[in-house]
């Protein structure tokens, strides 16, 4: 795109050289704790705590120990259950507010809508921390019992602390202020010349949303699903504050691998391999269909 | 369109099946066709569940479906626990991880909740989780726990604090537990005015770690009970470039560098505050000419005849470095000698051990103990007993002795276990130093002066030394590192140190 307009950093052959060049040097420099935390967890606890090597024999051991279960004990089979569906719940109810909210925030924006956005991300400023105590009384506190008459199900809670529903709630709460702005930035760019003429043919506002703007903003509702996927895999520190019984997520699985007398380095390695997989591999098919899905315009 | 397709699956196949050979290997006895199945109908479940958020949504009562199927996922559960609850109790205890508890971890379905008919879920966490977590559950009057594993720091603040049970109403009439087995030093650590607030599971003390082959090689002998001088000639004799002299703790942190450091400044006769009449913390004497001895020692030593990278090293890099041969002693915690001579140990046998080097006390070896306690809220107090009862009683070191071999039972803790005959004969090579270090730790007057607050050896016992402790440390690893003279590091401690007197 660049080219277009004359010549620029990276024409010359000698600069576009040593840009190669600092590219890698800063890509592997980001990759290798990667690639030596792979390494780790194919090794033995004390190969791997003592000399650095390349070169040892890998084994499969520290995987297998890591999907042994105890009875009484998060197993990790256990741990990747709650968190896929406290992240899955979360991440559906964050896209189900946000979308309606950058709606109404893009195309047809309310009034004061600044003062909106500023307010949503507003709600992220205060650091967690200060937040904790609070969160934490409100869901020792929080109880309630809900019947539902005619089947005859009954939903009782003495607290919330230690619950899956706790961290689906707090989760929303965290990724919605980011789920909007995004969202809102890409409803923005879906030109009005779509929605005025599919308000010519008198589509209801429902429809308008479902067969005009989702086509066209699916790549963004895409990349914020999958951010706010990944944020809520990856919480450590209200997971472990507030659900640290019975209901914890791998990130607390991952830590629970540490131990104070001993050598850990490896089995710890080959724990948090094992967490980072699926969000990896999610990751990297979202971010095929995403870069697809933006490179094609709606009016070209 | 289709080629970009193409190029997904090709490029995506090997990553998935990568994902699946790992899966698989977790998963340990299962066959990769099961997991396969699991994944799949996980994967099918999610979808339908999108499904049908999505047709909810389209509905028009969006929220609404979506919290009762959050709902209905809680649901399910609260019912199953309900169930156990009838056939019994179920506890919930938090732990820190270390050897020792994994083990009770897997002994807990055959030898505990077998007899017993309780259930025990467990919460492993990280020393510094468990520490924030315990203490906030107690100051917030939780529940979450029915058991906690608090260590010697602890145990006696929280008891005085009233956020744990006095454990003599539970042990006076539990015969099984036979409390007069309990090693004094660790009993006393434990508690308050003759109550116990916390029954120990594990205890340990410091001392010399030393390879008797390298310390011959270079003409050195370690006396059974030496003094810093000759540890310091020692190590700087056998000194070279493969083989560092000694490994000693130059990680911040108050319960790092901080343990290692105050038990020498004990015996120089330093200590961190003079203590008031009435037991508050009295004048910082940080500024005093035996804390800046001690530190000099202690920094001269580890700069010019210990390990590489010092100011990071805790206990788990100096036993990395020691199995590694990199080291030829190390000053640390008892339990080490276990892992050193365990039988997967690269220098079983190699190994001797000496009391914690002196000055001008008679001892100078720390006091640790990992002690299981019931929070004041625990919602079953009698259950918990009966699993701390079990799980630090004589009888659960016999068990862990002839289940998982005896060199692994959890040491320090009752004089049964040191006159069995079977650890005598697995500890051969430890055991008696190890328990003379732990009987001769001396929490109640461990220096050269009275202490504020309650005992406490490497360590003082008032909550304040946490952060103290662990502000002052991280100037003196930058010490240890040459990145701050010691001149500026005593001046700030001093400054911190005074924040806290009364």
């Amino acid at each position: 795109m660049a080219s277009q307009t004359g010549p620029v950093l990276g024409e010359n052959k000698v600069v576009s050289l040593l840009l190669g060049i600092a590219t890698w040097i800063v890509g592997l420099l980001f990759f290798f704790p990667i690639f030596w935390l792979v390494l780790n967890g194919f090794k033995d606890n004390l190969e791997a705590s003592t000399r650095p090597t390349l070169f040892f024999s890998p084994t499969l051991e520290r995987f297998r120990e890591l999907g042994e279960e105890q009875a009484g004990v998060l197993s990790f089979r256990e741990a990747a259950t709650n968190s896929f569906w406290i992240v899955l719940i979360s991440t559906i109810l964050v896209m189900l507010l946000a979308i309606p909210a950058a709606y109404s925030l893009a195309i047809r924006p309310v009034k004061k809508w600044r003062d909106v956005l500023f307010f949503f991300i507003s709600t992220k400023f205060l650091p967690i921390v200060g937040a904790l105590m609070p969160l934490y009384f409100i869901a020792q506190q929080a109880s309630w019992r809900i019947e539902v008459p005619i089947v005859g199900w009954v939903w009782e809670y003495d607290t919330l602390l230690n619950t899956r529903l706790l961290l689906v709630i707090l989760y929303t709460a965290m990724n919605l202020p980011l789920a909007v702005w995004m969202l809102r930035s890409f409803f923005a760019e879906v030109p009005k010349e779509l929605i005025e003429a599919s308000q010519m043919d008198g589509t209801s506002l429902l429809g308008q949303i479902k067969s005009v703007i989702l086509p066209i903003v699916s790549p963004g509702v895409a990349a914020t699903a999958l951010l706010c996927v990944i944020f809520g895999w990856n919480e450590f520190f209200l997971a472990v504050q507030l659900n640290n019984a019975g209901a914890s997520t791998l990130p607390q699985w991952v830590a629970s691998q540490e131990t104070s007398r001993g050598n850990f380095i490896a089995t710890l390695s080959a724990a948090s391999v094992l967490a980072t997989i699926p969000v990896v591999v999610a990751g990297w098919v979202a971010q095929k269909r995403m870069i697809r899905g933006l490179a094609m315009g709606a009016i070209k | 369109m289709a080629r970009t397709r193409k190029i997904q699956a090709r490029t995506a196949a090997p990553a998935v099946l990568a994902t699946f050979a790992l899966l698989a290997a977790a998963c340990g006895s299962d066959d990769v066709a099961d997991v396969v199945d699991d994944v799949t109908d996980e994967v099918e479940e999610a979808a339908d569940d999108v499904e049908e958020a999505v047709e909810e949504a389209t509905d028009g009562d969006d929220e609404e479906a979506m919290e009762e199927e959050a709902m209905e996922e809680e649901g399910t559960e609260e019912e199953a626990t309900e169930e156990e609850a009838t056939e019994g109790a179920t506890i919930t205890v938090a732990i820190v991880g270390n050897p020792q508890m994994e083990d009770i971890v897997s002994l807990t379905p055959d030898a505990f909740t077998a007899d017993s008919g309780i259930e025990v879920e467990y919460t492993i966490l990280e020393e510094q989780t468990l520490r924030e977590i315990v203490t906030r559950e107690a100051g917030a009057e939780g529940d979450t726990f029915d058991v906690v594993m608090i260590g010697a720091y602890e145990a006696p603040q929280f008891g005085d604090n009233g956020w744990v049970l006095n454990l003599n109403d539970f042990a006076d009439g539990d015969e099984a537990y036979d409390k007069g087995d309990i090693l004094p030093t660790v009993l006393s650590a434990l508690s308050v005015d003759g109550n116990q607030y916390a029954s120990p599971f594990y205890a340990e003390s410091s001392f010399v770690m030393y390879r008797e082959d390298l310390l011959a090689d270079a003409g050195q002998t370690m006396p059974a009970a030496p003094t810093w001088q000759e540890v310091d000639a020692i190590a700087r004799a056998v000194d070279s470039d493969e083989t560092a002299g000694i490994c000693l703790r130059g990680k911040p942190g108050w319960g790092d560098l901080g343990a290692s450091f105050t038990t020498v400044l004990n015996t120089f006769g330093g200590t961190w505050w003079e203590a008031n009449e009435d037991g508050s913390i009295g004048a910082a004497q940080v500024d005093q000419p035996e804390f800046r001895e001690a530190l000099e020692f202690y920094v001269s030593l580890v700069q010019e005849a210990g390990q590489d990278d010092a100011a990071n090293a805790s206990f788990g890099e100096c036993l990395s470095l020691y199995q590694d041969g990199a080291v030829a002693m190390w000053y640390d915690a008892t339990v080490a000698s276990g892992i050193l001579e365990a039988d997967d140990s690269p220098v079983q046998g190699l190994n001797n051990f000496a009391l914690a080097p002196v000055v001008e006390t008679a001892g100078s070896g720390w006091f640790w103990s990992w002690a299981l306690a019931i929070p004041q809220n625990a919602e079953n107090p009698d259950a918990a007993w009966e699993y701390i009862s079990w799980a630090t009683g004589p009888d659960y070191l016999v068990t862990a002795g002839e289940t998982l071999g005896w060199a692994q039972t959890p040491p320090g803790t009752r004089q049964s276990l040191y006159d069995n005959p079977n650890y005598q004969e697995a500890s051969a090579s430890f055991g008696q130093q190890s328990l003379d270090a732990i009987l001769n730790a001396n929490p109640d007057d461990p220096g050269t002066t009275p202490r504020p607050g309650l005992p406490g050896v490497q360590y003082v016992g008032v909550p304040e030394f946490q952060d103290v402790g662990t502000r002052c440390t991280e100037l003196f690893s930058a010490v240890i590192a040459d990145a701050l003279s010691i001149d500026d590091a005593l001046e700030q401690c001093q400054a911190i140190a005074s924040e806290a007197s009364v």
